[in-house]
């Protein structure tokens, strides 16, 4: 009986009921895991891919950029920063370290930094603070040391490569600079982007959970950026921008420019500007960041009339002894031309010799206007670019179907249309070597195929015009100061007045200064052309301002270059052409 | 040699090997989880003392067992008040005692004593009368809150599943029941928001969007969810899992260590362990069904039920259903104490299964 009421064992319906929710949630968790694998599986898989692999990238150096001797302009090396964590360094001092007080005047002299601003620094309640940046490899390694020694933790250091210009200020408007990305923004680093960065490699790797590598799986090694050979004369280039800051100076000017190009193949070998800036730095004013040989355009004045000479002679209108009757103005509609020191009539060399606007709106009016829109395009005047540099801006032509009578004498002697230094130089090459239109380069690229230069002019008409410009720099020329001993040199000088976007109108007193020549005038070998701008002291012409310079900077390309003189100096002073 | 003989024939085999092989597969995920460490020999250790305590508790007569309830019960709190007391703190919680190197973690105990004690105290009555009820809760809820302020909420939730279990198998009033959810619902706002501690708390709220805190209370359900679901079918093969091995994986020797053998072994290997998990289950379930005696068959089916509970708690905490409550996977994850109990709780089973009631001959 007793057995009888006992249960023996417990409700088996409630068993049940606990036996059925526990294979239901059983299921529940069976379904989850097959949802898992066959539905979610890529996507767990590849967030499991991403908390595992690291991927770092490895960069490559850029390219350098070297003078065409080999001196570099611009070049890549590594430097390192100098990081904290500033609470574990903190948290490290509070420890087991009791004199921790001296140990920041310590710190911040090895670093070379202000207490207070390592103060700062390590007392910011983050995990990463940079201390400084720019140490050099041999800084690093005995920073490294100092602290390996002290036991000081905590401080890191990183690699970065960093760019350097030797050259400075020298050649900072055409070498440009890079961003902090390493992309070039200005000047020859921006134009040659893609040849100067290195293509970075990187490195995949297995991480555990604190950022170690266990594992490289994958790695492409970064191949540097190429080397590129400039045109550019670094010594030439120096010689240029310390006489450039000279004439700034000592005519009070606005800036000053030079360029220098080889007259045969168009390698220029100087592009020159003062003010100038540290693209090291580039602290200053940005305005002085401008390479203005390229950038800037101004009314050539002057330096046209050697133009619209070649022109006339190629036609057979004149020759270099044409008589022009600069006797008289020169009247056209309501103007009327006639030079300050002239009132007899002058052969059409004299016209150069002397820079005779009358004389030369005279030749002008000889010429076809489409013959002569057509010339001055010839000699690469207008709109095309040369170089491709950022903010390039070439000068303008207008059409001579906009021309006003006025406008054709004008640009005769160089008003109503512009170009750049650059421009106007390689327009002379054309004299310098026999007729032809060169392409101003920059880079030497031994495989670029650089197509046959345009015949504009006949050899004849270019060496009569070297002649006719080689009077220029006689006693009764405008540029005497363009002589160089040992050396015949031809030329022509400019003095315009500036033109003020203000006022619309040329401003009375403000003029802009240039001089462009070839040497030797018996086989030329160099163009150079030189722009001052606002000169406001001791001279204003461009015989007075723009020529020395260029004198001294062709002696010196000429030199350099062993080109043999074409003139030799008596003792007392006084130039005797060499028969050659 | 009598007991030798005893206890040899008090095996229950059926129940031995599928533990045993369970033990045996959670040991090769551990080599795997706890390279580098003393995990596994330590677990090795622990699976032989393991056996010996089976060996012993299945050779003690169930009847003995039935009075050694009530001591052991007492034992039990006052080892809990000691580690209240002299327990060594660690994560800001005291679970454990030590004796040298020797600690021992007296709440895993609770999950074998407290539905013994229950059972037992059921057994003595023959009718039920609601009072009863209140007692075995007290039996249950003393304990559990002991474990609950060290604080452990996992584990107190177990013991408090494994106790009610019983109750309810003791035959709890269904009226009964409806009231206390009634009960339980309105309290739970007060749980919530004075009970729970604010780690508690996220761990829940985390379950719903583990991505609002990544870094934080997610953490452990991101990286475990990414473990286990890019294992993909067949696995990344032994020691190769990469969140395990690199050390994504928290916890992945103790409450996370399916994650390591879900990953490494994909959805074939952790559908063989669950199988032999429910062959585990299925064998203790019958035994429960089986108990010639009322004590032994409420106390099975406590244990067995709390043993698949406790599973399914933690794979669910794994994969991310369930709020990660700290519940090691019995017989696979590291722990002593715990693997020591869960061989003592084999050990009574097979006592259960071999006591015969003597019956009256009449």
């Amino acid at each position: 009986m007793i057995q009888l009421r006992r249960q023996t064992s417990c409700s088996p319906a409630r068993v049940s009921v606990v036996l059925g929710c526990c294979l239901l949630a059983f299921a529940l968790l069976l379904s989850g895991a097959v949802l898992r694998t066959f539905v979610q599986s890529d996507l767990l898989e590849s967030e499991a891919v991403k908390r595992y692999l690291g991927k770092s990238d490895l960069d490559g150096e850029r390219g350098r950029l070297l003078d065409r001797n080999g001196r570099p302009l611009a070049a890549s090396g590594i430097t390192y920063s100098v990081h904290v964590n500033p609470r574990l360094f903190r948290s490290q001092l509070t420890g087991d370290q009791p004199q921790s007080e001296p140990l920041l005047p310590l710190l911040a002299n090895w670093l070379d930094i202000e207490v207070a601003e390592l103060d700062e620094k390590l007392q910011r309640d983050s995990g990463f603070a940079y201390l400084r940046k720019g140490i050099s490899p041999e800084q690093r390694q005995h920073l490294a040391g100092l602290l390996r020694e002290r036991g000081i933790a905590h401080i890191g250091f990183e690699a970065y490569h960093e760019r350097y210009y030797p050259s400075a200020q020298e050649a900072a408007h055409l070498i440009g600079f890079i961003d902090h990305q390493q992309t070039g923004r200005e000047g020859l680093e921006a134009l040659l982007q893609p040849r100067l960065a290195p293509q970075p490699g990187f490195s995949r790797y297995i991480k555990s959970q604190d950022g170690q590598a266990v594992e490289i799986i994958d790695e492409r090694s970064p191949a540097n950026g190429e080397d590129i050979w400039l045109t550019i004369d670094a010594r030439l280039q120096y010689l240029a921008s310390a006489a450039l800051a000279n004439i700034v100076e000592r005519h009070d000017a606005e800036s000053a420019s030079l360029v220098m190009i080889d007259a045969y193949t168009g390698e220029v070998l100087v592009m020159a500007n003062f003010p100038s800036y540290n693209p090291n730095m580039r602290t200053g004013n940005p305005d002085h960041r401008r390479n203005r040989v390229v950038q800037d355009t101004f009314e050539p004045g002057s330096t046209m009339k050697p133009i619209i000479t070649a022109l006339a002679i190629e036609a057979g209108l004149v020759k270099p002894e044409t008589m022009l009757a600069t006797g008289k103005p020169l009247v056209i509609g309501r103007n009327v031309i006639k030079d300050e020191k002239i009132d007899t009539d002058i052969s059409v060399q004299e016209m150069i010799m002397r820079s005779s606007n009358n004389g030369a709106g005279r030749i002008a009016g000889m010429i076809d206007d489409d013959a002569m829109w057509q010339g001055y395009r010839n000699f690469g005047f207008g709109d095309r670019a040369l170089l491709s540099l950022p903010g390039e801006t070439p000068g303008r032509l207008r059409h001579y179907s906009q021309w006003k009578p006025i406008d054709k004498a004008s640009m005769s002697w160089g008003y109503s249309l512009s170009s750049n230094l650059l421009q106007l130089a390689r327009a002379y090459a054309v004299f310098a070597n026999g007729g032809r239109l060169v392409a101003p380069r920059l880079v030497v690229d031994e495989n670029e195929k650089t197509p046959e230069p345009l015949q504009i002019i006949s050899p004849k008409t270019a060496t009569a015009m070297v002649q006719i410009m080689e009077t220029v720099t006689s006693d009764k020329g405008t540029a005497p100061r363009a002589r160089i001993s040992g050396y015949r040199v031809a030329g022509k000088t400019g003095t315009a007045l500036k033109w003020s976007d203000e006022n619309t109108d040329y401003s009375s007193n403000v003029y802009q200064s240039m001089f462009v020549g070839l040497a030797p005038a018996s086989d030329p070998r160099f163009v150079g052309a030189v722009f001052v701008d606002t000169p406001r002291r001791n001279g204003y012409y461009g015989g007075t301002v723009a020529a020395p310079v260029f004198a001294r900077i062709m002696e010196h390309s000429l030199r350099l270059y062993s080109v043999p003189p074409d003139l030799s100096t008596a003792p007392d002073g006084s130039f005797t052409a060499m028969v050659r | 040699m009598k007991l030798l003989l005893r206890s040899l024939s008090s095996i229950d085999w059926l129940l031995l090997l599928p533990a045993a092989l369970l033990f045996a597969a959670g040991l090769v995920t551990l080599h795997s989880a706890a390279l580098g460490t003393g995990y596994f020999d330590r677990q090795v250790a622990f699976g032989i003392a393991g056996l010996v305590i089976m060996l012993i508790a299945a050779a003690v007569p169930w009847k003995i067992w039935k009075l050694l309830a009530l001591p052991c019960y007492l034992g039990l709190l006052l080892l809990l008040a000691a580690v209240l007391l002299f327990g060594s703190e660690a994560n800001n919680a005291r679970r454990w005692l030590s004796f040298g190197s020797l600690s021992v973690q007296p709440s895993e105990l609770a999950k074998l004593i407290v539905p013994l004690a229950v059972a037992c105290f059921y057994s003595l009555f023959d009718k039920r009368r609601l009072w009863q009820h209140f007692v075995a809760a007290l039996l249950v809820l003393v304990p559990a809150a002991l474990v609950f302020v060290q604080p452990d909420l996992g584990t107190a939730l177990m013991i408090g599943a494994a106790g009610a279990l019983v109750i309810f198998f003791a035959g709890l009033p269904l009226w009964f029941m409806a009231l206390a959810a009634l009960i339980a619902a309105s309290v739970s706002p007060y749980v919530w928001n004075e009970v729970l501690k604010d780690y508690q708390k996220d761990r829940i709220i985390s379950i719903t969007d583990p991505y609002q805190d990544p870094l934080g209370a997610g953490y452990h359900t991101i990286q475990s969810n990414i473990a286990v679901g890019s294992g993909g079918m067949w696995g990344k093969g032994w020691e190769q899992g990469s969140q395990s091995q690199l050390g994504f994986l928290p916890e992945r020797h103790t409450d996370f260590i399916f994650a390591v053998h879900a990953e490494e072994f994909g959805f074939v290997g952790s559908m063989l362990l669950l199988a032999i998990i429910m062959i585990v289950f299925l064998k203790m379930a019958y035994m429960a069904g089986a108990a010639r005696d009322y004590a032994g068959s409420l106390t099975a089916a406590g244990l067995c039920f709390a043993f698949l509970l406790q599973s399914l708690i933690n794979l669910g905490m794994v994969s991310g259903v369930l709020p990660v409550v700290g519940l090691p996977l019995p017989m696979i994850s590291y722990g002593g104490t715990s693997l020591l109990t869960l061989f003592a709780t084999f050990g009574v089973m097979m006592a259960i299964g071999f006591h015969r009631e003597r019956r009256a001959v009449l």
